[in-house]
Parts: structure tokens; C-alpha cells; sequence
């Protein structure tokens, strides 16, 4: 690959995040605060999809937190590591989001019944791409639905570790929470979605969302 | 048996544990079914979780305002540009040929711009160092002339001084002969003397034998 080594290179001369956010901080500097958004837009997106369960939400909030990070710069403690303090960020405004949408089905959705919301939901789910098979974008879409179901608690230390990769003491330095009870929060969580898809494969990946029947066999376990 | 705790087991999933308590684990894991089953479900759930992917996006990068004012109106004038060339220019006209008429023209200006360029910068080079190495040649020749004359005044000092020694030498050489020349003299007049008086001597004794036989008178 042709451009491998300036990658390399550029790499080395690169600032790093707390350099970035302190000269946002103090100087205001737009093209520091752009190299943070650069470097972080893509995980809060997905950080915001896999909460929310909405990829253009995802990217919604994403925006909304790079907003948030620049009008509270002069919060930033350059003690401590950017991306936990933009993580908590991140995952705040993913909570009011959460509240907010909890809130609206509650008043304006009192009167559907549940698989009325579910269909709705299907509905705005986003659309798949077009290369995956069938099956694929079914089972994809049960694991989603799955993971809406799981408490806020659960749902963001399994998206963390699990799908953004951040390890048990970090998740702990997000949450300002004892590394055990990452640990205990991920391993219940897992069992819940473990619970919640055991009855959703084995149906079949065509089984409805919210069919109550009991699995014959496993798919996947 | 002592079975470790689901937070041990989340540790050993995620692949956060050293390799001794790792090969702890696995070691409990081969001898212990319930644990294992545990540990496969948990398996199973993570790999389904795997099932869910997010379209891939591009990364959309917010600008900065003023770059977008700027960009916008850049794009505005190369379109203004753009319109006015292509509705100005002979439909016939192609790109190749408006190179090949102004190519020469801008490649002479050019060439001339750097040619006068060229020259006045190697002007005030050459002037530069000219006037650089006169005033230089002009200290040494004073260094060179203040170095000569001390040398010359050197030079003349020290012959003064050996004609002086050399006179003052010939003066004693002078006296020393003067006394030696004394001292012959002296030897000379006393040898004469003496000489003188051995011939009266002489004389006397000859005389009176020559009286005694002669007859008185």
C-alpha cells in the first residue's frame, strides 16, 4: 500500500486526544476540535445506534455530543482521559434520548397494543444492506430488538465491551463504577440476551418479534 | 468445588486475564460441566451478538463555517469564471489551442522575468563582495604596512646596537694595543739604555789602557 507509511508517519507526528482537547479548551482551536471529531465520530455513532437502536439516531447524537463536548471545553480536565469523559458524554445524551422516547410512546402510543409498537418499530428500523442475505438481516434484526430490551445498565456495558471493544477497568472509568460490577452487569447481560434470543432463533429467523412461543431447538446455543 | 465467580468468567471471555489465571480457568472448565455450560451460553449470546451490523457510513466530518463561507464562495467564482470563459470563447476554441497560443507568450515573460532576476541578484552579489574585498585588501595593506615598519624599526635597533658593541669593542682592542705598543717602548728605551751603558763601560775600560802606554805630554 502506497500510503501505509505516511499513515505511519503521520501517525507518530499525530497529537494526542488530551493534546487535541486542551488547545480546544484553551485556544478554542477548530482544527484540534476537528481532529477529535475526525478520530471519534464513527465510534459515538455507533455507540448512539447500538443504544438507541437507530443508526440515524446514531449519527444524530453523535452530533449532538461533539456540540456538547465543545460548549463544556472549558469542563475538560486534562487529569484525566479524553474518551472516558467523551464517553460519559456520549452515553448521558444516549440516556436523555432514551427517556425522551420512553416518555413519547408513553403518551402518544398509550393506546396501541404491542405489536402495533413493534411494528412500528420494524418500520423505522434501518434499512439493511443490500448485499447481506435474508436470514442474515433477520437474525440481525432479532439481536437488535433483543438488546432494546435489555435495562440501560446492561445494554451500555455490553456495548462497550462488546461491540466498541473498551476493557472492564475503562467501562469502569465511564461509569464511575467498581470494575466487579462491570463485570457482573456484563455477565448478566449476556444471560438476558442469551434468555431473549434462545426463544427468537429457535422459532426460526422468521419468527415474530414478539411471539411468545417456547423454543423446540436452538439454533445458535 | 470451588467455582470461579461469572465476573472471573467474563474476564476469561473477553481475554482480560494473565495467562496463569487463564490456564487456571481452563483447567477448571475441562473438569467442571456445570461451569461449562455456563461459559458455552455465554459463548453463544456473544457470537449471536456478532449478528448485528451497522451499515458502514461515511464518516461525515463537520466544517468549519468560515471554510464553508470561503469554499462557497470560491465555487462561486470559479463557476462566475467558468461561464464567462466558456461564453466568451469561440465554441471552435479547444484547450490545446489556447495553450498553444499563450504557452510561447507566458514562457517568454517568464523567461525574461527570471533572466532580470537572475541578473540583479548576481549585481548586488557581485557588488557585495567587491565592496567587501576592497575594504578587506585595504585593512591588510595597513596591517601589512604597521608590520613592516615595526620590523624595520626592529631591525634598525638592532643594528644600532651591534655597531655600538662593535665600536665599543675596537676602542678596547685600540687601548690594549696602545698598552702593549707602551710596554715595547718601555722595554725598548730601558734595552737602549743599558746598551748604552755597557758601550761607556766598554769605552772606559779601553781608554785608560791606552793612556798608560802613550807618553805624558
Amino acid at each position: 500500500m502506497r500510503t501505509a507509511p505516511f499513515a505511519s508517519l503521520r501517525s507518530l507526528f499525530a497529537t494526542s486526544d488530551e493534546q487535541a482537547m486542551w488547545r480546544v479548551r484553551t485556544q478554542d482551536d477548530e482544527r484540534a476540535f476537528a481532529q477529535l471529531v475526525r478520530r471519534w465520530e464513527g465510534p459515538i455513532q455507533r455507540l448512539g445506534a447500538r443504544m438507541t437502536g437507530d443508526v440515524h439516531r446514531g449519527e444524530d447524537l453523535a452530533q449532538e455530543t461533539f456540540a456538547r463536548v465543545f460548549a463544556k471545553r472549558k469542563d475538560y480536565q486534562p487529569s484525566g482521559k479524553f474518551s472516558t469523559w467523551l464517553w460519559r458524554i456520549a452515553l448521558n445524551l444516549c440516556y436523555d434520548e432514551l427517556r425522551r422516547r420512553q416518555r413519547r410512546e408513553e403518551s402518544s402510543l398509550d393506546g396501541m397494543c404491542g405489536e402495533a409498537v413493534a411494528a412500528l418499530e420494524a418500520f423505522v428500523a434501518p434499512d439493511p444492506p443490500p448485499d447481506r442475505s435474508l436470514v442474515e438481516q433477520e437474525r440481525s434484526e432479532l439481536v437488535r430488538h433483543a438488546l432494546m430490551q435489555l435495562s440501560e445498565a446492561y445494554r451500555t456495558v455490553l456495548v462497550l465491551r462488546h461491540y466498541e471493544n473498551l476493557k472492564f477497568r475503562e467501562i469502569a472509568g465511564v461509569l464511575d463504577v467498581p470494575e466487579g460490577t462491570v463485570k457482573s452487569r456484563m455477565a448478566e447481560a449476556l444471560t438476558q440476551m442469551g434468555r431473549l434470543l434462545k426463544p427468537m432463533l429457535a422459532g426460526g429467523v422468521k419468527t415474530d418479534l414478539n411471539r411468545n412461543s417456547q423454543p423446540e431447538e436452538s439454533l445458535m446455543l | 468445588m470451588n467455582h470461579p465467580t461469572r465476573e472471573e468468567w467474563m474476564s476469561y471471555l473477553y481475554d482480560e486475564l494473565t495467562a496463569e489465571e487463564l490456564s487456571g480457568l481452563a483447567a477448571h472448565l475441562a473438569v467442571c460441566p456445570d461451569c461449562k455450560t455456563r461459559v458455552n451460553d455465554w459463548r453463544a449470546a456473544r457470537k449471536n451478538l456478532d449478528s448485528w451490523q451497522l451499515p458502514a457510513r461515511p464518516v461525515r466530518v463537520p466544517v468549519q463555517r468560515p471554510l464553508v463561507r470561503w469554499a462557497a464562495a470560491a465555487a462561486l467564482m470559479l463557476g462566475i469564471g467558468f461561464g464567462v470563459g466558456r461564453f466568451a470563447t469561440p465554441a471552435t476554441a479547444n484547450a490545446e489551442k489556447i495553450r498553444a497560443t499563450i504557452e510561447p507568450a507566458i514562457r517568454q515573460q517568464l523567461r525574461q522575468e527570471f533572466t532580470q532576476l537572475l541578473r540583479d541578484e548576481l549585481d548586488k552579489a557581485t557588488s557585495a563582495t567587491l565592496a567587501a574585498s576592497g575594504e578587506q585588501t585595504k585593512h591588510w595593506i595597513e596591517d601589512y604596512s604597521q608590520a613592516l615598519e615595526a620590523k624595520h624599526t626592529e631591525d634598525s635597533q638592532a643594528i644600532r646596537a651591534a655597531l655600538s658593541r662593535l665600536e665599543s669593542q675596537l676602542l678596547a682592542d685600540v687601548v690594549s694595543l696602545k698598552k702593549d705598543v707602551d710596554t715595547v717602548a718601555v722595554y725598548a728605551d730601558a734595552g737602549l739604555r743599558r746598551a748604552r751603558q755597557d758601550l761607556v763601560q766598554l769605552a772606559d775600560f779601553a781608554q785608560p789602557a791606552n793612556t798608560s802606554n802613550s807618553p805624558q805630554k
